[in-house]
């Protein structure tokens, strides 16, 4: 019985696992297809001659690696920014004492409801009155704080206990030092874990350097490929190649830092 | 030189300073001395502490380190180190860094680190786990590193918050004996902080007993057993705890009172406060000082229970006091004595270690 229930759980996992693959792979195959190939019928599910005809086209014909380049550009920056501001405000929300602090969090927290779309009008407008629209800065503005970042940090920040920050300070630490070489130290798994949202949040964002971006040369991928689907729309081996171009970065980045990244998530849930 | 003067310490938290934990305190330290505050949960002493390693801001009053005003300084300016009760290491760092910590941030030379790390890791006998992390340690092993850390530094004055709390029963005796031996090596001035009397006992120069944010007496540790000024103190130093028995004054002079204990046992003592006739009060007396009496004793009480510890046999007894409340009464028996558990003894105590607290708590005995 158990054995059955045991292989019945099996077979529901592989299940759930081929729907979510399948559409992965079927990018990877169509991507080394030769034009028009991925559209007869039935449609094939392998190439039967694996040719890079699409990449080369990308690369010489629509110069995909200028917008592979600029989402790198803002993706780095974004994680960087967003690291820099969200650990030093959640750890200041977690375990700095100054006046207003709950309620600033609190308030701060309260605008996790409104979403994100509803901003970006009047940030628009707000970035175009500073002379900021069609530049990074512009692009990257959003990705300065997040409420839900400063919340994973100051989350996870809380589990540090206060006598090892007391006993920095009693060793002659100032606030920057007990920072720097205590506090990130022992946040490296929610770094990661924030990182890694911060950069694929980034990197596949689309709306925003759509309003904000409006010189294609300094087009993000998503933009790029958008544009690029309109015009060839026939054109799939195309748009996979432009798709696996996409995704790969982000999917290798995943895998190399998932170890770090299941235990920030991980860490709330186990931690005092 | 590092003594240490507390000036009208006071300590308030909450927005409005509505909690008060720190009830104006003055507290005077001598340099060298190994000083032991001791009290409840709750009492103050971790915060006294705090406010003297300057980990928080007193409300009102004056913290003095080696003659200077220390008030307003962080604690690195007031050259103290603190080991705390759950150690506090960096657990990123191995023994060594952990230890070096300190020294690296005050910018010392690379050889003088080495050898402050190396010289306090052979004291403590980890020489052999200077590459580990902390989480590959002992709880003792962390005990030891903690310590380390603060030797390495040199500082004129060491706090320990509760040091062996957090250590299994047989390691904290082996522990205290080392914090012993380490007060006599290192010379310095040290305050432990601890809820354990035992610890207070075997330790220290000089005991603090603190309760409700005062203290309520300081001395040295037989100084505070055989003379308590107060029935709290009485009652906390000494295990089992002091015996107390309501009783009344049936008759008094200026240098002597009359006792009803338990409404048919008169005893007189020797006191050196007024009370006056009718007064209720309070005698203690401790378990080794009560003895069973072949005789009619002074006090008729029933046995509950017997204690054997192996090196000494306790027995409880529960008998009532004048207003027939249920007292229970703990008394140190002979090894060789064979108790009836249910059975009714008479009890009879040394009169010249009876103790009266009058009804404010206050001990009036003339010792």
């Amino acid at each position: 019985m158990e054995k059955l229930k045991s292989l019945f759980f099996n077979l529901i996992v592989w299940l759930l696992v081929f729907l979510v693959a399948f559409p992965l792979l079927w990018m990877v195959t169509t991507s080394f297809m030769h034009s028009g190939e991925a559209a007869s019928f039935p449609p094939p599910l392998l190439p039967k001659s694996p040719t890079l005809n699409a990449y080369h086209e990308l690369f010489a014909g629509n110069h995909i690696e200028v917008y592979f380049f600029n989402s790198v550009i803002l993706a780095v920056c974004a994680t960087i920014l967003s690291l820099s501001f969200n650990v030093m405000a959640g750890y200041a929300f977690a375990k700095l004492r100054f006046k207003g602090r709950d309620a600033m969090f609190n308030s701060l927290l309260s605008a996790l409801i409104i979403p994100a779309q509803v901003g970006m009008m009047p940030l628009f407008l707000l970035l175009k009155t500073f002379g900021l629209v069609n530049t990074y800065a512009g692009a990257l503005v959003p990705w300065i704080a997040s409420v839900f970042g400063i919340f994973m940090v100051r989350q996870f920040s809380q589990s540090i206990p206060d006598e090892m920050i007391e006993a920095a300070r009693v060793d002659g630490a100032n606030e920057f030092q007990i920072f720097t070489k205590l506090i990130i130290p022992n946040l490296t798994p929610i770094l990661v874990t924030l990182g890694l949202f911060t950069f694929l949040g980034s990197w596949n964002d689309f709306m925003w350097p759509l309003i904000i971006l409006t010189d294609n040369q300094s087009y993000t991928l998503p933009v790029a490929l958008a544009v690029l689907s309109r015009e060839h729309v026939q054109d799939s081996e195309l748009m996979m190649a432009g798709a696996v171009i996409t995704v790969l970065p982000v999917l290798l980045l995943f895998l190399v830092l998932q170890r770090y990244y299941m235990r920030g998530l991980l860490a709330g849930s186990v931690k005092g | 030189m590092a003594g240490i003067e507390l000036k009208n310490i006071k300590k308030s938290f909450g927005d409005k300073n509505q909690v008060e934990v720190i009830k104006n305190i003055d507290l005077d330290i001598k340099d060298g001395e190994f000083v032991v505050f001791v009290g409840p949960s709750g009492c103050g002493k971790s915060t006294l502490l705090r406010l003297i390693a300057g980990l928080e801001t007193p409300t009102a009053g004056q913290v003095f380190i080696g003659g200077k005003d220390v008030t307003n300084h962080s604690p690195l300016e007031r050259g103290i180190a603190m080991v705390f009760q759950s150690y506090a290491l960096y657990p990123h760092m191995n023994v060594y860094d952990n230890m070096a910590f300190a020294l690296k941030l005050a910018s010392r030379p690379k050889e003088e680190i080495d050898v402050a790390v190396r010289a306090a890791a052979k004291t403590l006998n980890i020489d052999h786990l200077l590459n580990r992390k902390p989480k590959e340690l002992s709880g003792g092993q962390r005990q030891r590193v903690a310590i380390g850390r603060a030797i390495v530094r040199k500082p004129e004055v060491f706090l320990f918050d509760e040091p062996l709390s957090n250590l299994d029963a047989a390691l904290r005796v082996k522990m205290r004996y080392e914090f012993a031996r380490l007060g006599e090596t290192l010379g310095k001035t040290i305050i432990y902080v601890t809820h354990d009397q035992i610890e207070a006992m075997t330790l220290a120069d000089k005991i603090v007993v603190l309760n409700n944010g005062y203290i309520s007496q300081y001395g040295a540790p037989l100084e505070l057993y055989k003379r308590p000024e107060n029935i709290f103190v009485a009652g906390f130093i000494g295990s089992p705890k002091m015996n107390s028995i309501k009783a009344k004054v049936i008759n008094t002079n200026a240098k002597e009172a009359q006792i009803l204990i338990n409404n048919h046992s008169e005893i007189t003592i020797k006191i050196n406060s007024d009370l006056r006739i009718g007064d209720d009060v309070t005698v203690g007396i401790r378990p080794e000082h009560l003895f069973i009496s072949e005789n009619k004793g002074l006090l008729d009480a029933k046995l509950q229970f017997v204690e054997e510890l192996g090196h000494a046999k306790y027995a409880y007894f529960e008998t009532a006091d004048d207003k027939d409340s249920e007292v229970k009464i703990t008394l140190q028996l002979a090894p060789e004595f064979n108790a009836k558990i249910g059975k009714n003894h008479s009890l009879s105590f040394d009169l010249s270690h009876i103790h009266v607290f009058n009804k404010d708590g206050k001990n009036v005995t003339l010792f």
